[in-house]
């Protein structure tokens, strides 16, 4: 059966692919996840974050490649935490000067969203203003391998990029149900006003909480730049607005929930992508996504909040 | 005929049995209170009286009709009104608009008769404005009209949502721990504002009370639950004296 | 507010003067008059009790006689604008003396004048065409953000998919004039006299506004039941479903947009013979549509919020059980602001793409939600005057702006601020008006008005502008 053979393969190959891609989704979703389960805050800033993290990346690795003849494995294995931390301070700038102020003066919940929004865009075209419009290439830092199996093509890299993502969904998921300070993050989203009365200080954890999302963001911006090495300072936005969708379509708030979404939504735009005209893809992906909070308005894993009356 | 007749009715919440079984009957101009411990599911039957909830068995008939299936604002035109354990007022609606928006159901000039200011437009607004007023002086809220909820004390709070609730001239007036966080002070004023009411208002009053200040010097009789069950049922004094209730309430003492 | 609003206002006042003469726009003539009408104005200000006795005449008196010292320095503003400028300053002084006799009157009759104000400077080409279009962006700013605050500010849902709507009052009523009174490879031959144009014109706009107050009617179907942030979401899908599906519906051009209204305002433009009468002249009558659409908007948004049926709404927003119980009918009350929202959306999006002369789906994107929302937390989460006010200031500063950084530019090389090799670019202009919004989120975490009007924090206009 060589036409079935042909379709397998290329079944095979598209999940392959999709699993790939939904692993960036996924990673960001997580981060938009952590802040909302925190704080219910829809951190809008967050595509951008990853953006700025697969620059932070860019500048670091092309840094260490032209100033010592370090081979690429040991740059990529400096850059990852380097970037990791930068991002990191970016995300905590962010949650100091904009939101905090904000949440302090007792501000509707929505005017922090809309601030976050706004923040994005200046991220977005910060970079563009001081930076240019000139596309960056990443340099290959690991060279690439590919392993077939028949018809379908598996790289090296692909497969790191699946294995950080579940990774780090394994890791999030322990801290937040395992550590203290994710007790104290689930505790602060519970009741914002209990916590500091426990003892806890709220903001440490909340800052705790924007280290955490947006250095996953950077592992995703470094991942990507890796494996579609051209940086544009609007790649974060289109992908940071998806990723948002899919952590609300998995139930926002829920961990397993994000990180089911990004791969229910990489799955389903590769998939168009394959056996549709590429248009159709945004069409079809966000037609299912509607579909999906039609029948479960929660999402995948949320749960509804009950309302005392 | 009884106004209100609830019978046999069940509330299942998963696995929790909220409500079991159970029935009242509430006739004109009564003035009855529901009393039970923490839990018992007071607020739930109130709410399944309301329309919030659906029952899982059994009916609720309001004026004969059945409220199978109806939603709260449509339960509320039939002529139930209630107010909440945790004041529910548009705190950032000054206290006439929360009066006014109550009567919502009786506009009917709609989203035209607004843009066009049409004479029923008019007419309407001039009514409801006018029966607010009324009832505001009616219940001695009249100087606090153009102020906002959320800078009125606890007790006028209070107050204003009964107000908010009696404004709409209903058959049944639900009461839901109206004295809950009030000083001694207000206690007392609430106890003759709801005599008031039921002296002066052709209505039905059912309350949830935890003060028992309030239920024995107001209800004709009481119905205690407990675990969603009815334990005990009748006037003020026999309440007083059921060693069911005092049980639920104290817990065995023969241990 | 009350205690920043002044010195703002007036050092913002003498801070342009300052500016327009240093930069050399203003020279030592209209420097005379500028200060003549600055000091008039903070008199208006700051004069305490007088003011609020004469600051009124203070400030028409000084606007005419510097318009009039102008005109006499060698005709140095025109006639037209002196002509406009006392009818304005004339109907002002009007409603101040006979408003009180009909306040319902007052507000039509102002604009009514300030309409015949700009039709004339611009048929007398006394404002050009670029700032015509300023104005006209101005109106459909005013329109996208009041109708947004409808659904997100009274009624407190989060709504980020408003272009959604827009795009599809855009199409439908581009399509409509352009198959009927344009010539066009789609629809060929226009079906009807082109003369009609006028007369057609306002009714494509309405069946583009019922077009997208039907997509506002599928929106509020799920809102019944979901709320927040689901919602939201379900907000920007619709908006991006609708985006992508023009952008593969390739028979009215695609991702590469749909053109051809330009000929249709045209023959607005030209004076069509109707009935053997000459009906109109040459006038700038996209301008007029806008004007009077905006207030439309405006005055329907406005005539609901504050009947008590619209209030139902703000009721939803506050407390949606209470409402419930109360005997407000939700989900009616929902479908009700879906649709008069999404339905001026709409409105704005007919508007925008007749005065631009064509669409492309990529103008309704997420940028266009995005600045939609802006305006409505700018302006105050349900306040219609913190809206438009919020419209104005962001029309007038992205324009603004795009004077300001050339001259940022030099000012910053001049200074050596920055190294010669770099020049800002009109990008900045994106980053310095949302951090304009995060610092003013800083000073007033409610926007500018919160939710409150402007009459509530000015009582005194109350007297005249009666807006309802």
């Amino acid at each position: 059966m060589p036409w079935g053979g042909a379709l397998l393969a290329s079944i095979l190959q598209n999940t392959l692919n999709a699993l790939q891609w939904g692993s960036f989704y996924s990673l960001i979703a997580l981060g938009y996840c952590l802040v909302y389960g925190v704080l219910l805050l829809i951190n809008f800033a967050h595509g951008d974050v990853y953006m700025v993290g697969a620059y932070i990346a860019f500048f670091v690795a092309t840094f260490l490649l032209a100033s010592g003849g370090l081979p690429g494995w040991v740059v990529l294995a400096v850059t990852v935490p380097i970037t990791m931390v930068l991002t990191a301070a970016v995300g905590v700038t962010l949650e100091r000067v904009a939101y905090r102020p904000l949440r302090r003066k007792g501000a509707h919940r929505l005017y922090v969203v809309v601030t976050a929004l706004m923040c994005g865009i200046i991220l977005e075209n910060g970079n563009l203003a001081l930076l240019g419009a000139a596309s960056r290439a990443f340099p290959e830092l690991v060279t690439t391998t590919v392993f077939s199996l028949g018809d379908v093509k598996l790289t090296n890299l692909k497969v790191a990029v699946i294995v950080v993502a579940i990774g780090s969904f394994l890791i999030l998921e322990t801290i937040v149900s395992r550590t203290k300070i994710g007790m104290a993050m689930r505790a602060l989203s519970y009741d914002r006003f209990a916590l500091p009365l426990m003892g806890i200080p709220p903001d440490t954890v909340i800052v705790f909480t924007f280290v955490l999302g947006s250095s996953f963001a950077a592992l995703a911006g470094l991942l990507f730049a890796m494996s579609y090495p051209v940086l544009d300072p609007y790649m974060g936005a289109m992908v940071g607005w998806k990723a948002f969708i899919a952590a609300v379509v998995g139930g926002i708030g829920e961990i397993r929930g994000a990180f089911a979404g990004g791969f229910l939504l990489g799955f389903v735009e590769i998939m168009v992508a394959a056996f549709l005209p590429s248009t159709f893809r945004d069409l079809i992906a966000f037609t299912i996504l509607l579909f999906i909070l039609w029948m479960k308005p929660t999402g995948l894993f949320g749960v509804a909040r009950f309302q005392k009356i | 005929m009884a106004l209100l007749d609830v019978k046999d009715v069940t509330q299942q919440f998963g696995g929790l049995r909220a409500v079991s079984s159970f029935s009242v009957a509430l006739e004109e101009r009564e003035l009855v209170g529901l009393i039970g411990p923490n839990g018992a599911g007071k607020t739930t039957i109130f709410n399944l009286v309301s329309g919030f909830y659906q029952p899982t068995m059994g009916t609720i008939r309001f004026k004969d009709q059945p409220t199978a299936g109806l939603k709260p604002n449509h339960v509320t035109t039939l002529g139930v009104s209630r107010t909440f354990q945790n004041i529910r007022l548009w705190n950032d609606m000054t206290v006439l608009d929360n009066i006014r928006v109550a009567h919502h159901s009786q506009l009917s000039y709609g989203f035209f008769g607004c843009s066009f200011r049409s004479a029923r437009y008019r007419d309407q607004e001039k009514d409801i404005t006018a029966n607010a007023m009324k009832t505001l002086e009616a219940l001695d809220l009249d100087q606090y009209a153009d102020e906002f909820p959320k800078n009125l004390p606890y007790g006028t709070r209070r107050k204003v949502e009964i107000a908010r609730a009696l404004s709409i001239h209903p058959r049944l007036l639900m009461l839901d721990e109206p004295a809950a966080g009030l000083n001694t002070a207000d206690l007392t004023g609430l106890i003759d504002l709801i005599g008031w009411i039921h002296k002066e208002f052709p209505i039905t009053i059912w309350m949830i009370e935890h003060q028992m200040q309030v239920v024995m010097s107001l209800c004709q009789r009481i119905q205690v639950i407990d675990f969603g069950a009815t334990i005990a049922e009748g006037t003020p004094t026999e309440i007083q004296n059921n060693p069911a209730v005092i049980k639920a309430y104290l817990g065995d003492d023969t241990i | 507010m009350k205690n920043y609003t002044k010195p703002i206002l007036a050092a913002g006042l003498w801070a342009m003067i300052a500016w327009l003469f240093l930069s050399g726009r203003a020279d030592g003539y209209w420097l005379v008059a500028l200060i003549l009408w600055g000091g008039g104005a903070t008199f208006a200000f700051y004069g305490g009790e007088r003011a609020r006795e004469y600051g009124f005449w203070v400030v028409l008196g000084t606007l005419s006689v510097g318009a009039w010292w102008l005109f006499f320095q060698d005709r140095r503003m025109d006639s037209d604008w002196i002509l406009c400028i006392h009818l304005l300053l004339g109907a002002m002084g009007l409603v101040r003396l006979f408003g009180r006799a009909a306040p319902a009157w007052n507000a039509p009759f102002l604009l009514a004048v300030l309409l015949f104000c700009l039709v004339w400077l611009s048929y007398q080409e006394s404002i050009n065409v670029y700032f015509q279009s300023v104005l006209m962006f101005t109106g459909i700013n005013i329109i996208m953000a009041t109708s947004l605050n409808l659904v997100n500010g009274y009624m407190g849902e989060f709504n980020c998919g408003h272009a959604g709507p827009m795009a599809v009052g855009a199409y439908v009523s581009s399509l409509m004039t352009v198959a009927l009174f344009g010539k066009s490879q789609v629809f060929g031959d226009p079906s009807l006299s082109p003369a009609l144009a006028l007369f057609g014109f306002p009714f494509c706009l309405l069946v583009g506004m019922a077009a997208a107050a039907f997509i506002g009617f599928l929106i509020s179907i799920p809102s019944f039941k979901t709320r927040g942030d689901y919602l939201a979401i379900i907000t920007i899908a619709v908006s991006y479903i609708i985006k992508s599906t023009i952008e593969n519906m390739n028979v009215i051009g695609g991702a590469r947009g749909f053109m051809g209204m330009g000929q249709v305002t045209q023959a607005m433009d030209k004076a069509p013979q109707v009935f053997g009468l000459k009906t109109s002249w040459d006038l700038p009558w996209m301008m007029i549509w806008v004007f009077l659409g905006t207030v439309f908007s405006v005055w329907l948004l406005r005539r609901f919020v504050t009947s008590t049926y619209g209030k139902g709404i703000i009721a939803i927003c506050q407390d949606e059980i209470a409402a419930e119980i109360m005997s407000v009918n939700t989900n009616r009350m929902k479908i009700a602001a879906f649709m008069l929202s999404s339905g001026l959306a709409g409105l704005a999006g007919g508007l925008l793409a007749h005065a631009i002369g064509y669409v492309n789906p990529s103008t309704f994107n997420i940028l266009k939600s995005t600045e939609a929302l802006l305006m409505v937390y700018l302006g105050g989460m349900g306040s219609l005057s913190g809206s438009v006010i919020a419209a104005v200031l962001f029309t007038v500063l992205v324009d603004a702006l795009r004077f300001i950084i050339p001259i940022l530019n030099s000012a910053l090389h001049w200074a050596h601020l920055i190294p010669s090799s770099y020049e800002v670019s009109q990008v900045w202009k994106w980053v310095l008006i949302p951090l304009l919004l995060v610092v003013i989120m800083r000073w007033r975490p409610e926007g500018l008005m919160g939710n409150r009007e402007l009459t509530d924090y000015f009582p005194g206009l109350r007297d005249y502008f009666r807006f309802k």
